[in-house]
């Protein structure tokens, strides 16, 4: 479904170029999960908001992005926007300032399903409407509520809501679940998991949260400091992890400390070549 | 933007300010003529080794009177500056620190006041007093005293939050200590900034009134009143506007421009 | 947005009357006395008995408040009394004088909206370009003129020298070209600067990426995102620009000699014609007031945070 191949990512910082995303290649499979780790800075969100094309000069783009075996880095601007929302969608993380705050949330479906299809504005209403019973959202008052009257785990919901309201085949979650209590995260990871189960779809989630990863990832990738240091089957990389830096990750996770503690305790250079140690299971050794 | 690069247009700028104030402090040494001396032989007269800038139509040097009317705007342009900075900080400080009664009625008395149009009010309050320098002055810090003062006032609400000031209030510091130690240094710089920022905005003002024939009477040289007087002659001597016109322009450019310098060299988002 | 709104009216009943306080007693507290003021101006001989008379007929001897009393009773009425001077009715001199004022001015708001959103939006969305730049350093030399200067200039250049419009006065829609465009050009560099920086602002957004990640097309995002995000600001800020516009146009008619409300103050004020002078403070306020609720009443409907704010500042 999705190939990445020797990507690599440099923004404009003042004058210098500063690479934050060093020679990823990995895979989505169709219908299969994957799940990026790592800590706040390590360019994971850079890698997706790379993949759909949302960026602008200050961003130099090296490698290969392969979606159904067509190069996504050599299509037009046109050809972009028309994939964008309804071939690959995209779930951004601080849901509480992604919305239009002047526009309500039935504005926000209408003129999202009005982007890809020819449909007039009461026909998109109704399919609105569909849309939040499926995931049973608060019916007919949430589209006329605005983005500041709701919650930030409803309007992560809402935004799933509209995510999937094209029926993407990839969907792309950045920080699904970041900031929001324990209840809504399981419900977000119980919408996302069903949406792939009836649709096929494959699905990217990018994470520093390892319990999100554990919970729907297939296969995992952990990531530090722009670079790829294990990447493998999910059970694998979590029952018997090979990369000292995954393991202290894990070991974080069960002491339940946050990940930035990590930052400061774990300050080791990832300067070891990635490995194929065993088919489909790369670690830097 | 790297701070090297804000340092050049302050420096830049800052001494054309100083450059218009030397002009205006030692205007006599800079005149080539009397800027009052009539002589109806020489009126209208071009360019000339006497008169640099030629003459206006009671034959007086226009360079001179230009020299002259820098004194007159930047002195009542500086003074009101000063005047309004006292006034709105007493004020500001007074309603936002005391509070209670106080802080309503004082409020109430700028809401009224800013239910106005500010060059409307000015203008209503110079013509009622009868022109002149003196009253434009009034005029002109009767209207900018206002919106500063409110500015002042939230600020003093905001910083009243602050913890030090809280227990500076604990620790027993008098009320008139905790306003001269904690507030009135926090609070001055950033008055004084948005009103250098201002300061183009109130040498038009005085030009505009003065234009209007409410501001400086009648023979004292002003760039605006140059220009009043002037309109008869658009057709014959339109040099004669357009030389004041680009003063007024330039000077309030300069203002302009060194406001902005100063502003992005504190503050670096501006930018 | 019923709460909003009750908000709302409060606040502008309250200002109406302070407007009505500040013109009623801006002129008693002024230590000019009018009458004298009057005498003195028309060189009429100042004897006491003269003085006392006009006081009389006035009412000025009465108390203030009565005074003040009696005004009201028959503004609310819509009579503004008789002219000091001219004795001709003021609330009609008034609103005949404010309609050619109001003509130039809105035609002058047009012209502002015009020049300022196509040049702002191109400016932002070229920002940092050469014709981003050369836009900046333009509008900061026309902000540092004077307006009448202005005019002078526009009547030199397009009257005298192209001869394609009148240079002054008053009467077919020639005539309203050079004055308004004299407003607008003073205003222009406000606009453009505020339409510039709150469209890069607004570009700047996560919410314009969420926009773009869900393939809105680019004309949706200028006009829902980028457009209406402008429009709160801009139109307070017109609001505030029709109290500029009324108090320029002052300047504007003395130079193009029209006769609008502008004028008529000069002169008004030049005869210290105190009942005048009170009307005109009040009209201007109630309409300066009115208008900036109107502006806000269009904001809340646009904007469901300032609606919930319930119109706090």
């Amino acid at each position: 479904m999705l190939e990445v191949k020797n990507l690599s990512v440099y923004v404009q910082h003042e004058r210098d170029e500063v690479q934050v995303v060093q020679d990823i290649s990995f895979q989505v499979p169709k219908g299969k999960v994957v799940g990026i780790v790592g800590e706040s800075g390590s360019g994971k969100s850079m890698i997706c908001t790379t993949i759909i094309g949302l960026f602008n000069q200050s961003r130099r783009v090296e490698g290969d992005i392969f979606y159904k075996g067509e190069l996504l880095l050599n299509k037009s601007k046109k050809e972009m926007r028309n994939l964008r929302g309804k071939e690959i969608a995209l779930i951004m993380q601080n849901p509480m300032s992604m919305f239009n705050p002047m526009l309500s949330i039935g504005d926000h479906f209408v003129e999202t399903l009005q982007a890809h299809s020819d449909v007039s504005k009461k026909e998109a209403r109704l399919r609105a409407l569909e849309q939040v019973a499926r995931y049973r959202l608060p019916g007919g008052q949430v589209l006329n509520k605005y983005p500041h009257e709701l919650s930030g785990g409803m309007l992560q919901r809402i935004m799933i809501a509209i995510a999937v309201s094209h029926e993407p085949s990839l969907l792309i979650a950045d920080e699904p679940t970041t900031a929001l209590d324990t209840m809504t995260q399981l419900l977000i990871l119980d919408e996302l998991q069903a949406y792939r189960q009836n649709s096929g779809a494959s699905m990217l989630i990018v994470s520093h949260d390892l319990g999100v990863i554990a919970r729907a990832a297939d296969e995992l990738i952990v990531m530090r400091g722009g670079k790829m240091v294990e990447y493998g089957p999910a059970a694998l990389v979590l029952h018997n992890p090979l990369h000292p830096y995954t393991q202290a990750l894990l070991a974080v996770k069960e002491t339940g400390r946050s990940l930035d503690e990590l930052v400061e305790h774990y300050d080791e250079p990832v300067v070891e070549p990635l490995v194929e140690c065993q088919p489909g299971y790369w670690v830097r050794q | 933007m790297i701070k090297r690069n804000k340092r050049l247009p302050l420096i830049i700028s800052s001494s054309l300010v100083g450059l218009l104030v030397i002009m205006a402090l030692f205007e006599p040494l800079l005149m080539p003529n009397d800027p009052y001396a009539t002589n109806i032989a020489m009126k209208l007269q071009g360019y000339s080794a006497a008169y640099p800038l030629g003459t206006d139509h009671l034959g007086r040097c226009i360079l001179s009177r230009l020299i002259a009317g820098a004194k007159v705007s930047l002195l009542t342009t500086f003074s009101i500056l000063i005047v309004t900075i006292i006034i709105s900080l007493a004020v500001g400080i007074t309603a936002g620190y005391i509070g209670g009664l106080v802080d309503t009625v004082l409020m109430r008395l700028c809401d009224i006041l800013l239910a106005l149009p500010n060059f409307i009010f000015a203008l209503v309050i110079v013509g009622t007093l009868g022109g002149g320098l003196f009253n434009m002055f009034i005029g002109i810090v009767c209207v900018t005293w206002v919106w500063y003062a409110r500015l002042i006032r939230n600020m003093v609400l905001s910083l009243k939050e602050a913890q030090y000031v809280k227990y500076a209030q604990v620790t027993g510091v008098s009320r008139l200590n905790i306003a001269r130690v904690h507030i009135l240094p926090f609070v001055f710089p950033q008055i004084l900034l948005l009103k250098l920022i201002g300061l183009g905005s109130t040498i038009l003002l005085i030009s505009e009134l003065s234009f209007l024939g409410l501001g400086v009477t009648a023979p004292m040289a002003e760039w605006g009143m140059m220009i009043s007087d002037s309109k008869t002659y658009l057709l014959s001597n339109p040099m004669l506007m357009f030389i004041p016109g680009v003063m007024i322009s330039l000077t309030v450019l300069i203002f302009n421009w060194f406001g902005d310098t100063v502003r992005n060299a504190l503050d670096p988002k501006t930018l | 947005m019923s709460r909003f709104l009750a908000r709302r009216i409060g606040s502008m009943v309250l200002a109406l009357w302070g407007v009505s306080l500040l013109a009623f007693f801006l002129i008693r507290v002024i230590p000019v006395d009018p009458v004298e003021a009057y005498f003195a101006i028309n060189q009429l001989p100042a004897s006491k008995e003269a003085m006392d008379a006009i006081r009389e007929e006035q009412g000025l001897n009465k108390p203030l408040l009565s005074q003040y009393a009696n005004w009201i009773w028959h503004v609310l009425q819509f009579d503004f009394g008789k002219s000091f001077g001219s004795k001709s009715d003021v609330a009609n001199d008034l609103i005949k004088k404010l309609w050619v004022t109001l003509r130039i001015s809105a035609a002058a708001l047009f012209f502002v909206v015009c020049i300022s959103v196509s040049i702002g939006v191109l400016s932002a969305v070229k920002h940092s370009s050469l014709f981003d730049r050369l836009t900046r350093t333009t509008i900061f030399m026309i902000a540092s003129m004077p307006s009448f200067w202005l005019a002078f200039i526009l009547i030199y250049v397009v009257g005298l020298k192209w001869g394609i419009l009148p240079l002054m006065g008053w009467g077919t829609w020639q005539h309203m070209i050079l004055p308004s465009l004299t407003l607008a050009l003073g205003l222009c560099p406000y606009y453009i600067r505020l339409i510039r920086t709150s469209i890069v602002e607004q570009m700047q957004q996560p919410h314009v990426l969420y926009a773009r990640a869900r393939g809105l097309k680019e004309s949706v995002i200028i006009r829902n995102y980028l457009l209406k995000g402008t429009l709160p600001p801009l139109l307070t800020s017109l609001a505030m620009s029709c109290g500029i516009l009324l108090g320029g146009a002052a300047v504007v008619e003395v130079v193009f000699t029209i006769p609008g409300v502008g004028r008529y103050i000069l002169v008004a004020m030049e005869a210290r014609d105190y009942v005048v002078l009170q009307g005109f403070i009040l009209l201007i306020g109630f309409f300066y007031i009115v208008i900036n609720f109107a502006a806000d009443i269009v904001c809340a409907m646009i904007d469901p945070r300032i609606r919930l704010k319930g119109g706090e500042q």
